[in-house]
């Protein structure tokens, strides 16, 4: 069974197709990992086992009647639980919404669905994905499978997420990302994120937090998983209007294995700079395995990412606000401590600081796209430390203390502002033994090469196949 | 632009239809004080010309 619940979805997927393991017995096995570990772990809220064992039965029956079968045919996966799903309780990590049931799916729900995935549950996150540690006081906090002996924050907000997938609960997952919350999670649990380009994937169905920078996108064990995962579920949806009408392209067909004379900027000030000397050596070491795979590497500096504090912050607040005003002003006490202040501030932010934050975006996005014009890829720390204590509200690193908080979203956040597709990778660990991502960004729409790059580093480092200690 | 106080932010709550207690007043203004700076940084670098950004590029 073990090695059942460590397949990648690529693999899951072909030895479904080939009859050589059953959709029943993945899905069982994976059942089982969440009944044995989850109840530490804390990465689901509600598990579907009953739903998960029918609809695997039913991708058996189809796969022995010969039926045409989808990429994702059998396979589990989980789903942050912020994505709408009929008649399954969608709480976003909520008390308000702790008891509803949505009429309809998300699109992407529906998409996984038709490309024949297999839905193992809904997924813990940071209360209405408002926080970048992934804490939840209502359903507990995910614990971060790589320290067993600790409570270390595991990332958020789709912390369920990152810890689902590093520990073997399920393969793969969908995520969201406003200000990094694929990403970092990602990073701090050593698995692969993609959030993708704004527009390439429907939020329709999927709770908001910041409707013009939210992002919905897959976390795996590998690039090639978030490909797989990727293909199926993007594209133009009536249901979502800022999705765009371009094709999809093949994502797994860009996984050639080659990135030979690839231009890769490196972003120093503000970035490399601001990170901790562990995470500096982990990206050091990233940058010289792109080199001997053929890729040219430079130092960029872009000095307009120190406006994407202020932006994010003016943008986030007033959205966040404008969707949750009701419940703020009749509902407050159901609210988690963090997020009720995080959405009170929002009250207080005015219209031109709003649009001064929306107008900050534009110049960050144009400077973004100017580097980009001359390069391929860039590549960053996703965050400048790893996995802080879950009650720590600072973390030491070059030679000060800095927030926790503010500090998790420095690396992300901007290509939330920007909208470019961004993916975190495992690039290393700390001394004690914490995992470190290296994060890769495109051109927009250019989702393919991210991937391609990511999956070239893969197939030359390890990182990606560690497992966490935990049973 | 005059520091923001309690009483100010009192005010400003209560326009907004948000009733708050003074203990929570308390606890909230620091993070509004420090959104508003961190918001005031964007000031120099928004000529007259920046027009707000749009995302969606359907193309």
């Amino acid at each position: 069974m073990n090695d059942l619940v460590w397949a990648s979805m690529v693999d899951l997927a072909r030895r479904i197709k080939a009859r050589e393991v059953s959709p029943v017995e993945v899905t069982q096995a994976h059942l089982d990992r969440i009944a044995g570990l989850d109840g530490r772990l804390r990465s689901y809220i509600t598990v579907m086992g009953d739903a998960a064992l029918a609809s695997a039965r039913a991708a058996e029956a189809a796969v022995m009647s010969g039926d045409d079968l989808g990429p994702l045919h059998g396979v589990p996966v989980a789903l942050k639980d912020l994505y709408c799903t009929k008649g399954v309780r969608t709480t976003g990590g909520s008390k308000i919404l702790g008891d509803w049931l949505p009429e309809e799916d998300a699109s992407v729900v529906s998409r996984l669905a038709v490309a024949g995935a297999v839905v193992l549950g809904k997924l813990n996150m940071h209360e209405f994905a408002y926080g970048p540690e992934g804490v939840n006081p209502h359903y507990g906090t995910p614990w971060n499978p790589w320290v067993p002996s600790a409570h270390r924050i595991s990332g958020g907000s789709s912390s369920g997420s990152g810890v689902a997938v590093a520990a073997g609960l399920c393969p793969g997952a969908l995520g969201s990302d406003t200000g990094g919350s694929i990403r970092i999670p990602a990073a701090l649990c050593g698995i692969t994120g993609l959030k993708p380009t704004y527009g390439r994937v429907s939020r329709a169905g999927v709770l908001p937090l910041a409707w013009s920078l939210d992002h919905v996108g897959p976390m795996c064990r590998s690039a090639a998983d978030c490909a797989l995962m990727l293909g199926a579920i993007a594209g133009y949806d009536p249901r979502d209007p800022t999705t765009s009408v371009l094709p999809t392209p093949d994502y797994m067909a860009a996984l050639t294995g080659s990135i030979k004379g690839l231009r890769v900027g490196l972003l120093g000030p503000l970035f490399m700079d601001a990170a901790s000397a562990e995470v500096q050596a982990v990206l050091d070491q990233a940058v010289k395995t792109l080199e001997g795979l053929g890729a040219s590497v430079r130092k960029v500096s872009l000095d307009t990412i120190e406006l994407a504090a202020g932006a994010s912050t003016a943008v986030v607040a007033v959205e966040a606000y404008a969707y949750h005003e009701p419940w703020i002003k009749k509902r407050a006490q159901d609210y988690g401590a963090d997020v009720r202040e995080r959405l009170r501030v929002g009250a207080f932010i005015s219209g031109a600081e709003y649009v001064n934050g929306q107008r900050a975006r534009a110049l960050i996005r144009d400077e973004v796209d100017r580097a980009l014009a001359e390069l391929d890829v860039l590549v960053a720390p996703t965050t400048p430390m790893a996995a802080t204590a879950v009650d720590a509200s600072t973390a030491e690193f070059g030679g000060a203390r800095h927030p926790v908080r503010t500090s998790l979203l420095r690396f992300t956040r901007p290509f939330n502002c920007t909208g470019h597709p961004a993916a975190s990778v495992p690039g290393g660990f700390t001394a004690e033994g914490l995992p470190v991502g290296v994060q890769i960004i495109g051109r927009p729409f250019d989702e393919a090469t991210v991937l391609r790059v990511a999956d070239a580093y893969q197939r030359a480092t390890d990182w990606h196949t560690r497992r966490p200690p935990v049973a | 632009m005059e520091a923001l106080t309690i009483d100010a932010l009192r005010i400003w709550a209560s326009l907004r239809g948000l009733e708050l207690t003074d203990q929570e007043l308390t606890s909230l203004l620091p993070l509004v004080v420090a959104a508003h700076e961190t918001i005031e940084t964007l000031d120099e670098a928004l000529t007259a010309e920046v027009e707000p950004t749009v995302q969606y590029r359907i193309l």
